[in-house]
């Protein structure tokens, strides 16, 4: 096994130089050479993207920004980090509070600190060996053939290896991904008739929710509670069966619940902010929203709309409240502001949604001529980034400058609204000089794609689509267009599935990266719903 | 509804131990370095032996909260014992070759069980580091299924285990008598952790005897 280490590349992330140093210096002592050192996840996403590594050793602290399970999302859903590579989490924590908080992306193992480098070696031995036994099936997954992953695994499980129930669940995992939700559920039945496994009960539990077979999931992931009371994300689900089945209050208290067990996942507090907005529970959805802000600095799934919908929480609260009370609240708003201003300073429909939020809290205060001026810059963005701009923001804005009777502004801003929806479909936003000079044949290609998808024909919209998603790669509008296409698509009979399937979740990583960038558009929130809905997706943690 | 939790006890408890772990761990290594590279390794060894003995302290202390507090969210899963034991070997190997001991493992390579990891870690890293402590020569490490259950021996050569420990002790009454020392914690530590393994209604208990294979003590943990 020397001379194996001797060829594989080592990423060492911690903040502290000591520890850096001294896992260097163990995985030295059995042949490593081929190491890089980084102090930060920042940093370490940095080496990542410069070439691959076989191995990622991180400690989970990494300072006051990202931790090492942001990383290790973060590089995954970037695809930096394949499933063929090994990610090995360091921790002076028990890591039992991880394994139920790392939800979508688990790590290959977790190393509990202290340690010492023959416990280190006996541990990569192990993992290189289970990796070497899964190659095929990992490989074929990195590349998106699901279903020769699939074949490679019952492969593997008639060959009876040792690892047999990480074999099953890695098929069931697959069959999820390929929606055979009877073979997926086959999988998981098989590890539950060795033991009851959590894990095991919690996916099978998944699949009766994909199946729709409500009754039955909710006694599993009860199951799973009464196990372990702390298994945070049987409430997600539960959560998740209560809004399919209409109770939605019943869904918030069930994520309150998973929040105030872990209170550090992003996703889960801003779908709670969502929820409890939507169920008028104001001061529920400040405190999510708030959560959301503080945790989002450093998350690659940091919205926009969680500061703007925290903005909206505060300044919906200043409606009966006392004087004092109101100008905390509105100060706040205006912070919050600023400060998605900054985080999000490339998206002009970003900006415009803050400065009307701004005005609303300057009326508060009763500040009219700051008021005013954000008015003015709101509707002067919307004339350059209006396309770009959900339909909310657009409504606040409209309803601020027809509450202070400003009609010509409101007609002008009514004027270019009916002119973007008449077809112009998400043409302005990339400010880049290139865009402008390929925008020509672009817009040409993205308007033929539309013609073609009203006319029905799918197949050649999806190719006039495709070629546009290549040429501009920036560009929401058209790869929101392209989803769009992919679903449809998707809807009809003799479309392969899988590979459709592929293709949509590649449009739709490449859609969520650029809203993370700060783009905006009306049709993401509807889209994403669709699509989300289509393939199933629960929570993301 | 809905309040901003303040900071709490296990919050401050999780992040010392944090912290503490990391010194240790620092600790730890440097000695580690220091025992490989130097002739005179008796005190090393001593002072190795009692760092350890500080951090499986750590680690019981903070599961023992956790399941007093809010209830240990047990882990299960399947576990191929005989790696798993040879990892904790390899955890004390500096101490075990200080020692000069000699480390049997009676374990066939297939047999895997269902146990939550992080808590059994625990659990031999203490009884392991008490045997080495204890040991003249050999210390010989059983595993097997009998009836169901895992049955997980460790023996070794010394005097054999004290009238005060010996019995099922599931079922004894472990006062602070009992607790206070580290071997009487450990075995607490180890009774407690056994009874949160259950399976179809049955539960696991630990077993103090000095029905050593080595002529010693032995302790033996059932599992379901």
């Amino acid at each position: 096994m020397l001379d194996v280490y001797g060829q594989l590349k080592f990423l060492i992330i911690d903040d502290f130089p000591q520890f850096r140093q001294a896992m260097k210096q163990m995985v030295e002592s059995f042949g490593a050479q081929h190491i890089e050192l980084a102090a930060s996840a920042e940093l370490a996403l940095k080496e990542l993207q410069k070439r691959p590594f076989d191995v990622v050793l991180a400690d989970y602290n990494l300072g006051a920004r990202k931790n090492g399970q942001q990383l290790l999302e973060e590089a995954r859903h970037l695809k930096l980090i394949k499933n063929a590579q090994i990610f090995i989490m360091v921790t002076a924590e028990t890591t039992t509070d991880m394994v139920l908080g790392a939800l979508e992306y688990q790590p290959d193992d977790y190393l509990t600190k202290p340690f010492n480098k023959t416990m280190l070696r006996a541990r990569l031995d192990r993992i290189l060996e289970r990796k070497m036994e899964f190659i095929d099936i990992h490989r074929e997954w990195d590349k998106g053939h699901l279903s020769g992953a699939l074949a490679a695994c019952d492969k593997m499980l008639q060959a009876k290896s040792r690892n047999q129930l990480l074999c099953l669940k890695v098929r069931g995992e697959l069959c999820l991904e390929l929606k055979d939700y009877a073979k997926a559920a086959n999988s998981f039945e098989q590890v539950l008739a060795s033991r009851r496994l959590p894990w095991a009960i919690l996916n099978r539990a998944k699949v009766h929710f994909y199946q729709r077979e409500y009754g039955l999931a909710k006694a599993a992931f009860r199951e799973l509670l009464a196990i372990n009371e702390s298994y945070v994300t049987a409430y997600d689900w539960l959560a998740l069966i209560d809004e399919a089945e209409g109770r939605p209050l019943d869904a918030q208290m069930k994520l309150a619940a998973a929040t105030r067990l872990s209170p550090r996942h992003l996703q889960r507090q801003v779908k709670l902010g969502e929820l409890a907005l939507h169920n008028q529970d104001l001061d529920q959805a400040e405190l999510a929203f708030r959560q959301s802000v503080n945790l989002g600095r450093f998350s690659c799934h940091n919205q926009p709309d969680n500061y703007l919908n925290l903005a909206r929480v505060l300044l919906d609260k200043t409606q009966g409240g006392s004087l004092t009370e109101s100008e905390r609240l509105v100060k706040e708003a205006l912070h919050t502001m600023s400060e998605v201003r900054e985080l999000f300073a490339d998206s002009g429909a970003v900006t415009a949604a803050s400065r009307i939020l701004d005005s609303q809290a300057y009326l508060r205060l009763g500040k009219t001529k700051e008021a005013q001026t954000a008015m003015t810059m709101a509707v002067d963005l919307h004339g350059r980034f209006g396309s770009d701009m959900p339909q909310q923001s657009v409504d606040e804005l409209l309803k601020l400058l027809t509450d202070t009777g400003q009609v010509h502004l409101v007609e002008r801003v009514t004027k270019e609204r009916n002119e973007i929806l008449d077809g112009k479909v998400a043409e302005s936003g990339a400010p880049a000089a290139t865009a402008d000079a390929g925008a020509g044949e672009n817009s040409n290609l993205n308007q033929k794609g539309i013609k073609l998808y009203q006319q029905g024909l799918l197949d050649e919209a999806m190719q006039c689509f495709e070629r546009a998603c290549r040429e501009q790669p920036t560009n929401l509008g058209i790869h929101l267009n392209a989803l769009q296409a992919c679903m449809k698509l998707l809807e009809l009979p003799n479309t392969p599935q899988a590979e459709w399937l592929a293709r949509s979740k590649l449009y739709y990583n490449a859609i969520e990266h650029l809203v993370a960038l700060g783009q905006h558009s009306d049709r993401y929130a509807k889209l994403k719903t669709i699509y989300q809905q289509m393939i199933h997706l629960p929570i993301r943690d | 509804m809905g309040q901003q939790p303040l900071l709490d006890f296990s919050t401050i408890l999780a992040s010392s131990v944090h912290d503490m772990k990391n010194s240790l761990g620092m600790v730890l290594f440097s000695l580690e370095e220091m025992i490989d590279s130097s002739q005179e390794n008796k005190s090393l060894n001593q002072i190795h032996y009692d760092v350890l003995r500080v951090n499986n302290y750590l680690i019981q202390l903070l599961a023992l909260y956790k399941m007093e507090d809010s209830g240990y969210p047990i882990n299960l899963d399947e576990v191929y014992v005989l790696e798993f034991v040879e990892e904790q070997v390899a955890r004390n190997r500096s101490l075990i070759n200080g020692r000069q001991l000699n480390i049997e493992l009676v374990i066939e390579p297939d047999l895997a069980w269902y146990f939550d990891q992080n808590l059994l870690i625990g659990v031999i890293n203490n009884i392991m580091a008490n045997a080495i402590r204890y040991s003249r020569q050999t210390v010989r490490i059983l595993a097997s299924v009998q009836n169901d259950m895992l049955c997980f021996n460790l023996d070794d050569d010394g005097q054999g285990y004290p009238p005060m420990l010996l019995g099922n002790l599931s079922e004894q009454l472990m006062g602070v008598d009992f607790v206070s020392g580290s071997t009487g914690f450990g075995l607490y530590f180890s009774a407690r952790v056994a009874r949160l393994h259950e399976n179809a209604g049955k539960q696991g208990y630990v077993v103090i005897s000095n029905d050593s294979s080595l002529n010693g003590g032995r302790f033996s943990m059932y599992l379901p």
